[in-house]
């Protein structure tokens, strides 16, 4: 496969995957939080309605800042650069040091 | 760590040592992480704070503490004392973000206490939460970003801010909504008194808006609100050094040029 395609293809599946995660999150504890209300009798429409709102909002913003974090980090690791899986591995955990202490 | 594994050869070598040094670096030894004395202190004792407040709570108002209450308040709980005394150097590379998150926690603490007590949030405590939130979230955040030309200075902001700001904020919350509800049998949160309002929806409002939603608003625009001021403020710092060779020659003592940070 051409590398540059392949490198394209990685980092979509990394951006999926952190939205994916962050999504399921949110929505979790917002389920939480708005489902004791969803069976009242006059703010039952409403809990559903915060509930959906809610999650779709902070799904979106949450995986937003995610990504922008993720590629951050891995601009900082050099991952594109690294041979192989093992070195990207150690690259993102490297990345997380200061400056001073990365040897 | 990097270099050394270049010269390691063999998947399975590769990997047992990618693993051993991603410990290191993620969790160096504890004589290198030590928290200042300071830290230590005050997080013992804004956790005593919190505790404390639910124990008065569930003494002095039998039944109105759930255990969902007490579970997300040990976990936060957990978390904060956690990360003060166990953060990973990531966490704690900036001292001016950190310095800076725990002013804003405690000065967002002493704000909520003081315009209470002054009879300033009689439209509820959400008038000050918001806008408070959204200066040590996302304002003080993009500020430091720009001094420090790092986004990692700003999430360092963040946390310490939420962190600092929530634990000192909830027990002034908790003990300030019980004494509103004696005023007016109202919620602390928006200054309504509707039918069925007991304390403990008071302290529903207090870890769901406090700690939960408000800050899921914030920290995101934060972050991206600091990664933008990071990348307008180095592209202006690599246009001035362009433009000025003067300025370029005495910038290029500060800048790291590897990291360009």
């Amino acid at each position: 496969m051409n590398p540059t395609i392949g490198r394209a293809w990685r980092v979509t599946a990394e951006l999926l995957l952190i939205a994916i995660t962050v999504a399921v999150i949110v929505t979790g504890v917002m389920y939480a939080l708005a489902a004791p209300s969803f069976d009242h009798p006059n703010h039952g429409g409403n809990a559903w309605r915060n509930f959906v709102t809610g999650s779709v909002v902070l799904s979106v913003l949450g995986a937003g800042a995610a990504w922008v974090l993720w590629l951050a980090w891995r601009q900082q690791a050099a991952l594109n650069v690294q041979p192989d899986a093992p070195a990207r591995f150690l690259a993102v955990a490297v990345a997380t040091l200061p400056d001073g202490r990365r040897d | 760590m990097m270099a050394e594994l270049s010269s390691v050869t063999g998947s399975a070598a590769r990997w047992r040592f990618a693993a051993s040094s991603a410990r290191a670096a993620y969790l160096p030894p504890a004589d290198a992480r030590h928290p200042p004395a300071g830290y230590f202190g005050a997080a013992v004792t804004v956790t005593i704070g919190c505790v404390a407040a639910a124990a008065y709570l569930s003494v002095a108002y039998p039944g109105t503490v759930e255990v969902a209450f007490i579970a997300v308040l040990v976990v936060f709980l957990a978390a904060c004392v956690s990360l003060v005394v166990f953060a990973p150097p990531v966490l704690t590379s900036s001292a001016m973000a950190r310095n800076t998150g725990v002013c804003l926690g405690l000065g967002s603490s002493l704000g909520l206490l003081l315009l209470s007590r002054s009879n300033a949030l009689d439209a509820g405590a959400m008038t000050f939460i918001v806008p408070v939130q959204f200066l040590t979230l996302v304002i003080a955040p993009v500020i430091v970003a720009g001094i420090a030309r790092s986004l990692r200075a700003a999430v360092q902001v963040i946390i310490a801010s939420f962190v600092s700001g929530g634990v000192m904020m909830l027990p002034v919350y908790i003990l300030e909504s019980i004494r509103r509800y004696h005023t007016d049998r109202g919620l602390y949160l928006d200054g309504d008194a509707p039918i069925g309002t007991t304390i403990e929806t008071n302290l529903g409002d207090a870890i769901s808006w406090l700690l939960i939603i408000v800050p899921s608003l914030m920290i995101p625009l934060g972050i991206m609100g600091a990664a933008l001021a990071t990348v307008v403020v180095r592209a202006i710092e690599r246009a001035v050094r362009r433009t000025s060779p003067v300025v370029a020659a005495a910038g290029s003592g500060g800048i790291d040029k590897k990291t360009g940070s």
